[in-house]
């Protein structure tokens, strides 16, 4: 019962993306076991049960008992084009790296004070200097001390995670062991880095196994305003 | 007394009032519109204040947003702000608070929960937590809040690392600097106070237990009689939290407008008072200008009134209008003098002739006798002036009145005064000088007086009548004299004499006189029986029957006895009431004729008749209503009239006579012989009878002259065709010597006296008796 977060592939590893709103990050996990039993289905909505889509939602397993998750030693690249980190929201293992190319003709200074990773790296252009490797879980909010509009998230779990889809949905292969999950969102109301604990026992089932969890989010900052453009 | 204004002070009242009114208005009219301009000035200037402190906020809060967010973006802050190490962050803020000049920076947490301060030793009680709490909710937004008793523009801002992590809040201290740069700005004081009314700061220099909303909105000051507000406040709420209301109040302070307002109204109310006092003044001057020849004139008509006439001549000073009012009063007082002296002459004189007339006359001899000088009072009057008038007409009259009025003034002797009186009557005042002679005096007037007179180129010869009386034997007063003087007059004219004199006594028998006619006047109105008739028989010689009696009056007065008919009928011819005597003896005869002729006596009655009964336009009718009444024929009545009345030459009396002697009457000529009749007149006068007086009779058995006369007046009479009466006869010898002359009939004692009317019908019956 071993819950495989393989990769987080990205296509055109490197490579300057075109401005999509989002890139499409494919995440797969892996049931090893039990693949064909039913599924735990957790559904985020924001408070208007609107489907509330690149959500995390974290499995927190009895006794804390972690997944032996093989880390991929190549970066994560958290790109950063226009004045945008790209992609803006990343899931990692404990214990990745995740590298900040600056694909713009201008300088960024990007930094976290994030408890799970403070950092700073100073007005750069071009590579960046080293991958910055995350060693503790938690979330890590990355900025630019010049841009403030830029604004990229990177999760570090701990154990199996995934993402929200557009409908707001993420299945997880049902294991005894898994009692509690986590939900966090980029736009979450609460506090950027808190992650909101959910007692699957405590919670009311609907239909065939499926958690309703909402959760309550700001509205997104408006973009390339004429202030972003500084 | 009704209460009367002057014209004076009218005028002054008018001037004064008007003033008084046009001031009020005018102050009226500029307190009014200064109050409302004023008003308006700071209605406008609250309202630029309220403007001007919005746009203070506004750009306060524009300043403060945009230090606040230059301070949150800075790294370092954001850094300390992460490093969550208190005493860093207090640093922190008090450093980049300096930065930004801020007095006052919080740090919470996104929940509101303070983390750091400032400030030192600085706490939230929950209410400020609540408040901080909504700031919140409005990032970027100033609200105003007390903390700590200090008001505060905030503003807070979310620290964001790139998310939010922290709220910066961020405020200014709203302190007395700042209500004085707002009063500065505005012109206005400004105050804010708290929910409880307390001041927070304020821009107006007052203890804060003094300075409160009430205080601002109540305050007066003392005006007048009563009090105005101290100030025009607004305030309105600020835009803060709800849980601690603060209130804003914009104050203009009214005293300085108050002061400018004050000295308009006072300068216009000095200027009104001058105004008013030279209108006092200058009317003043005008109404006593107005007045003065007023009073004048008021003083000149009172001396019209009591008839004193002066001229006053208008001051050169005067208007035009008062000068011709000067005049016209000059004029009328001129002419109204002229009026009075003529008004007073024609009262005083004798308008035909300019002699005083008697009322003045009257008054002239009061003024003029004095005593120890003797004066004779003559009264004249023109002898047959009605026939001058008659004849010549009623001009030439006047003037013959006038001519001899002229001649009395030419007589012009010291203190001789004359007058006329009604008609022909002149009085004349004669002094007598050294006790000259009376008659002498009187001859000499006279004389003059006699001289023709020439009147319209006709030589008049008056004549006549004059009456004397002399001061002061003859009474010692105006009013007697002049009284005694008519009286002698009246008697000149009766006893037909030039000039008479007054007797002593004869006023005292006029009198009685007077008390006869009165008598005798209430006894024909009474006909009681004290008026009855005597009849005496006539004989006719020819037939030897009685066929005639003579009426005549007898009257016994009930106290004064029998009165003699020569005497109260001389009075009644004298005062004219003879007319209605002889209208009662016609009536009462012709009465008995009628009861004599009722018991077949058929006899003719003679009725005594005089000159002014003929002359009597009403005479004739009242004689033929009586026939008529008691059914006589004319024939049966005789008509004696008196040889002197005939002659009176009255043209109306005679043509009265014909007629009467056509209708039948007997006309008789009574008294004839004594007379002045001439034969040939006789022979014009319609007479059927001559009556010989008595005094030829009485006597003609022993007076052969008397029978001369009786003998040829018989023959005359009988010759004229008229039969002859003898009356008087007292003896057979005389009544012998009168058949022998042929005389018709015989009256007398002989035959018998006059009786009444039962005494003769018994007398009758036995004379035919003895003489059958």
């Amino acid at each position: 019962m071993i819950l495989n977060i393989n990769s987080i592939a990205i296509n055109n590893k490197w490579s300057v993306l075109p401005r999509a709103k989002l890139a499409v990050i494919v995440a797969t996990v892996l049931f090893n076991q039990l693949a064909q039993a039913i599924p735990i289905v957790i559904q985020v909505n924001d408070i208007n049960a609107q489907p509330l889509n690149r959500a995390v939602v974290e499995v927190i397993r009895q006794n804390n008992t972690l997944d032996s998750i093989a880390v991929s030693l190549e970066p994560i690249v958290m790109d950063q084009v226009n004045k945008h980190f790209l992609p803006d929201l990343i899931l990692i293992k404990q214990g990745q790296s995740v590298v900040f190319p600056n694909s713009d003709n201008i300088r960024h200074h990007v930094y976290s004070f994030s408890k799970a990773k403070t950092f700073e790296l100073k007005l750069y252009a071009g590579k960046a200097k080293s991958p910055i490797e995350f060693e503790t879980n938690g979330v890590v909010i990355v900025g630019c001390n010049i841009h403030d509009s830029m604004v990229g998230s990177i999760y570090v779990a701990q154990s199996s995670a995934m993402i929200t889809n557009e409908n707001g949905k993420v299945m997880l292969d049902f294991d005894p062991k898994i009692d509690k999950i986590s939900v966090w969102h980029p736009l979450q109301k609460d506090s950027p880095e808190a992650r909101k604990i959910v007692d699957l026992r405590d919670s009311q089932l609907t239909g065939s196994k499926e958690y309703v969890i909402s959760i309550d989010i700001n509205e997104p900052a408006p973009r390339d305003t004429f202030r972003d453009t500084f | 007394m009704k209460h009367q204004t002057s014209l004076r002070q009218g005028i002054v009242l008018l001037c004064t009032g008007l003033v008084l009114v046009t001031s009020v208005v005018i102050q009226g009219l500029s307190w009014w519109s200064s109050s409302q301009l004023n008003k308006k000035q700071l209605d406008e200037s609250i309202d630029n204040a309220q403007n001007v402190f919005e746009q203070y906020t506004k750009e306060k809060e524009k300043l403060l947003t945009t230090a606040a967010r230059v301070l949150t973006a800075d790294f370092g802050f954001k850094q300390a702000v992460t490093t969550k190490d208190a005493e860093t962050i207090a640093s922190v803020l008090l450093n980049h608070g300096q930065r930004i000049d801020a007095d006052l920076m919080l740090l919470t947490d996104l929940q509101g929960q303070l983390i750091s301060s400032s400030l030192s030793e600085f706490d939230l009680d929950s209410t400020q937590s609540a408040s901080l709490n909504i700031l919140l909710t409005e990032p970027g937004k100033t609200h105003f809040m007390l903390l700590q008793n200090t008001l505060y523009q905030l503003l807070a801002l979310s620290v964001n690392a790139p998310r939010p992590v922290a709220y910066a809040i961020i405020g200014f201290k709203i302190n007395s600097d700042v209500a004085d740069e707002l009063k500065g700005l505005t012109g206005l004081d400004i105050s804010f106070f708290n929910g409880m009314g307390s001041v927070i700061t304020s821009s107006i220099n007052l203890t804060d237990d003094k300075l409160t909303p009430y205080y601002l909105t109540s305050k007066t000051l003392p005006w007048l009689f009563s009090s105005r507000p101290a100030f025009d406040s607004r305030q309105f709420e600020l835009e803060t939290t709800k849980i601690n209301p603060i209130r804003l109040f914009l104050t203009a302070d009214l005293s300085s407008t108050y002061e400018q307002h004050d000295r308009l109204l006072s300068s216009i109310m000095v200027i009104a008072s001058l105004i008013m006092l030279v209108a006092i003044v200058l009317s003043g001057l005008f109404a006593k200008n107005l007045t003065k020849p007023l009073y004048q004139l008021i003083d000149l008509s009172r001396a019209f009134s009591k008839g004193q006439y002066a001229n006053i001549v208008a001051d050169k000073k005067m208007s035009q209008e008062i000068s011709t009012l000067f005049d016209a009063f000059s004029e009328m007082g001129n002419s109204i003098d002229a009026r009075e002296q003529k008004i007073l002459y024609q009262s005083q004189h004798d308008t035909l002739t300019g002699l005083y007339n008697r009322h003045t006359f009257r008054q002239v001899i009061s003024k003029t006798l004095t005593s120890g000088q003797q004066y004779l009072l003559i009264a004249i009057n023109i002898r047959g002036f009605s026939n001058l008038n008659d004849i010549l007409g009623i001009q030439v009259g006047d003037r013959c009145l006038q001519a001899l009025a002229q001649r009395l003034i030419d007589i012009n002797k010291d203190g001789w005064q004359h007058a006329r009186l009604d008609g022909d009557v002149f009085l004349s005042l004669i002094p007598l000088i050294d006790n000259e002679h009376v008659d002498r005096c009187v001859q000499d007037f006279m004389t003059i007086l006699a001289k023709p007179l020439n009147v319209n180129s006709l030589l008049l010869n008056l004549k006549f009548w004059a009456g004397i009386a002399i001061y002061p034997q003859d009474g010692d007063d105006s009013d007697t004299i002049f009284r005694r003087a008519m009286i002698a007059l009246d008697y000149a004219e009766k006893d037909n004499k030039p000039i008479r004199y007054y007797h002593a006594g004869e006023e005292e028998a006029r009198h009685q006189h007077l008390s006869i006619i009165e008598a005798l006047r209430r006894a024909l109105t009474l006909d009681d029986g004290q008026l009855y008739m005597n009849y005496q028989p006539k004989l006719n010689l020819k037939t030897g029957k009685i066929d005639k009696v003579e009426a005549l009056i007898r009257w016994k007065h009930p106290e004064l006895g029998f009165i003699s008919p020569e005497i109260f009928i001389s009075y009644a011819e004298q005062t004219g009431i003879i007319f209605d005597l002889t209208a009662w003896v016609i009536d009462t005869v012709l009465k008995q004729l009628s009861d004599w002729q009722q018991k077949g006596i058929f006899i003719d009655a003679a009725i005594n008749i005089s000159a002014q009964d003929i002359s009597h336009p009403d005479f004739h009718m009242n004689l033929q209503k009586s026939t008529i009444k008691h059914q006589i024929s004319p024939e049966y009545i005789t008509l004696e009239v008196t040889e002197r009345d005939l002659m009176q030459d009255e043209v109306q009396a005679i043509a009265l006579l014909i007629e009467l002697k056509e209708k039948g009457y007997t006309i008789s000529v009574d008294d004839y012989g004594i007379g002045q009749s001439s034969l040939a007149k006789l022979k014009q006068l319609p007479v059927d009878e001559l009556k010989i007086d008595k005094s030829f009779i009485m006597e003609l058995n022993s007076s052969e002259s008397d029978q001369i006369i009786v003998s040829s007046t018989i023959s005359l009479g009988h010759r004229l065709g008229l039969s002859v009466v003898a009356e008087g006869l007292e003896n057979k010898e005389s009544l012998d010597i009168l058949n022998t002359m042929g005389c018709d009939h015989i009256q007398g004692y002989f035959l018998s006296r006059p009786m009444t009317s039962e005494a003769f019908i018994e007398w009758l019956g036995s004379y035919y008796q003895k003489n059958v």
